[in-house]
């Protein structure tokens, strides 16, 4: 287990990891640039909207991101720090990894038998894993965008659906998740997840409401999130 | 001017897609970096059997969603936020509400050309955000936990019921009530479905299943927009014939 989590956290892991993550940089540069070059082409958004974009970026991703802290630091506890990093950082989530893990090294990972060839093998199970979602993507992205024009031009009216049904649906449903399976159905009754959606729910209502009567106060809405995170927080861990 | 807009889109689009293969194939091979190292430059050669169970395993438990997940968030993804999410991971609770969030706050259509380009860059700064955040953990996460409160730890959790609520306010108040009522519905039948399949399908069916549950019902919010949008289409011609 020791000799293993030093193999785990040794500089070569550590460096690999970084080319790894340095991809997603990578990505984001060469977007960002496209973007940029774009937008001067044809002014389609202002720069206004641009910085606001990264606001909510920022705003949207910190309350969510802190919330894998706990399941992270225990992945790092059992499969160090650079698989971590490398697995958690792109592609995975921390949940899929720490079972990924789990499978890949026998349910050895974090226990005294867990030795190197269980690290390695617990590698190639997350890596070949998570690659499944690359290989797709690689090859089916073009394919779906091309069969969502010819939708577009069969019937526009089935993309203006689709592009507003499909992500409710999606939120609805992770909603669901987290306030029947994850709280109603708990063996002990926990309804501070359905009270933190309400809560999260009706932040909004009343920024939108807020901007109804007043639009200079627009700039709310870039917060809106923000307000849902903070107060799902408050009223989650007060009913806790 | 027109033109030259409707000419500068498409090379975007086509630059969207070179690029964002080239990305995605360029990463895949730099995870296997890791795997082969420990495997063939140390030598801790896993037992072959290990990893075939492993994968065995992983694919029936996330080998539908492979399929499933890339298709049910392209619309609200588009192209290049398809490339740029799955490269970067935790899309539910991420990538997903930034885009939703970004497109409600500047007001732009979903599934627009404006949209997506400003979705670049939330998901720019999202990806920095994470990874931000990951950094923290590597170097005092150890610390933080044994330091704070659990209380504030474990406030957290509540984080993303928090957004998701939010959420189904944002998307759905651009949704009519019938609608919205059959979308309700259909989500709440098939996790009834999925939560009582394992008594009437076997494991190896049931078990995928419910872990792609909520890829599978945004198939069937999508299989509703053609069709909703295929009756309104024909009301519309027949209301103009």
């Amino acid at each position: 287990m020791k000799e293993t989590l030093q193999i785990a956290n040794s500089p070569m892991m550590w460096i690999l990891a970084l080319i790894i993550v340095t991809n997603v940089i990578v990505q984001s540069i060469i977007f960002y640039r496209l973007a940029i070059k774009h937008i001067r082409e044809t002014s389609l958004i202002s720069s206004t909207q641009v910085k606001k974009a990264f606001k909510i970026g920022f705003i949207g991703t910190i309350g969510p991101a802190f919330a894998v802290f706990a399941v992270a630091v225990a992945l790092i506890a059992q499969i160090g720090g650079p698989l971590t990093l490398a697995r958690v950082g792109i592609i995975g989530s921390a949940a899929f990894e720490m079972i990924a893990a789990q499978i890949g090294s026998g349910g050895t990972a974090g226990t005294p038998e867990f030795a190197p060839h269980m690290l390695s093998a617990a590698a190639w199970v997350m890596t070949l894993g998570g690659s499944g979602w690359l290989i797709v993507v690689f090859f089916a992205t073009k394919h779906i965008d091309k069969l969502q024009e010819t939708v577009k031009k069969a019937n526009p009216l089935t993309i203006t659906y689709m592009s507003v049904f499909a992500p409710f649906i999606i939120f609805f449903t992770l909603g669901y998740k987290e306030v029947v399976n994850k709280g109603i159905l708990m063996e002990e009754i926990n309804i501070a997840p359905l009270a933190a959606t309400i809560v999260g729910a009706l932040s909004v209502v009343i920024v939108n409401k807020i901007v109804e009567k007043d639009s200079s106060k627009k700039w709310l809405k870039d917060w809106a999130m923000g307000f849902a995170v903070i107060s799902a927080m408050v009223v989650g861990t007060i009913l806790r | 001017m027109e033109n030259n807009r409707n000419q500068s889109t498409k090379q975007f689009h086509k630059s969207i897609h070179l690029w964002g293969r080239i990305t995605i194939l360029v990463a895949l091979l730099c995870t296997l970096t890791i795997p082969l190292y420990l495997t063939f430059v140390l030598g801790y050669l896993p037992n072959s059997a290990d990893i075939i169970s492993g994968m065995i395993s992983i694919a029936g438990f996330v080998g539908i969603i492979w399929f499933i997940e890339p298709i049910s968030y392209f619309p609200t993804l588009g192209p290049a936020g398809t490339y740029m999410s799955f490269l970067s991971g935790n899309i539910g609770n991420m990538r997903l509400p930034v885009i939703a969030a970004t497109q409600d706050a500047l007001e732009l259509t979903p599934g627009s050309n404006e949209a997506e380009v400003a979705g670049i860059f939330a998901l720019i700064s999202s990806t920095f955000t994470n990874l931000v955040v990951l950094g923290i953990v590597l170097v005092a996460g150890q610390v933080i936990i044994t330091v704070m409160p659990e209380a504030i730890i474990s406030s957290f959790n509540f984080a993303l019921p928090g957004i998701l609520g939010a959420m189904m306010i944002m998307m759905g108040s651009k949704i009519k009530v019938p609608n919205l009522v059959v979308l309700v519905a259909t989500a709440i039948a098939i996790m009834i479905f999925i939560r009582f399949a394992p008594n009437f399908l076997p494991a190896n069916i049931a078990t995928p299943i419910s872990v792609a549950d909520t890829g599978i019902v945004a198939i069937f919010g999508i299989l509703y927009s053609v069709i909703a949008a295929k009756k309104n289409h024909a009301k519309e011609s027949s209301k103009e014939a």
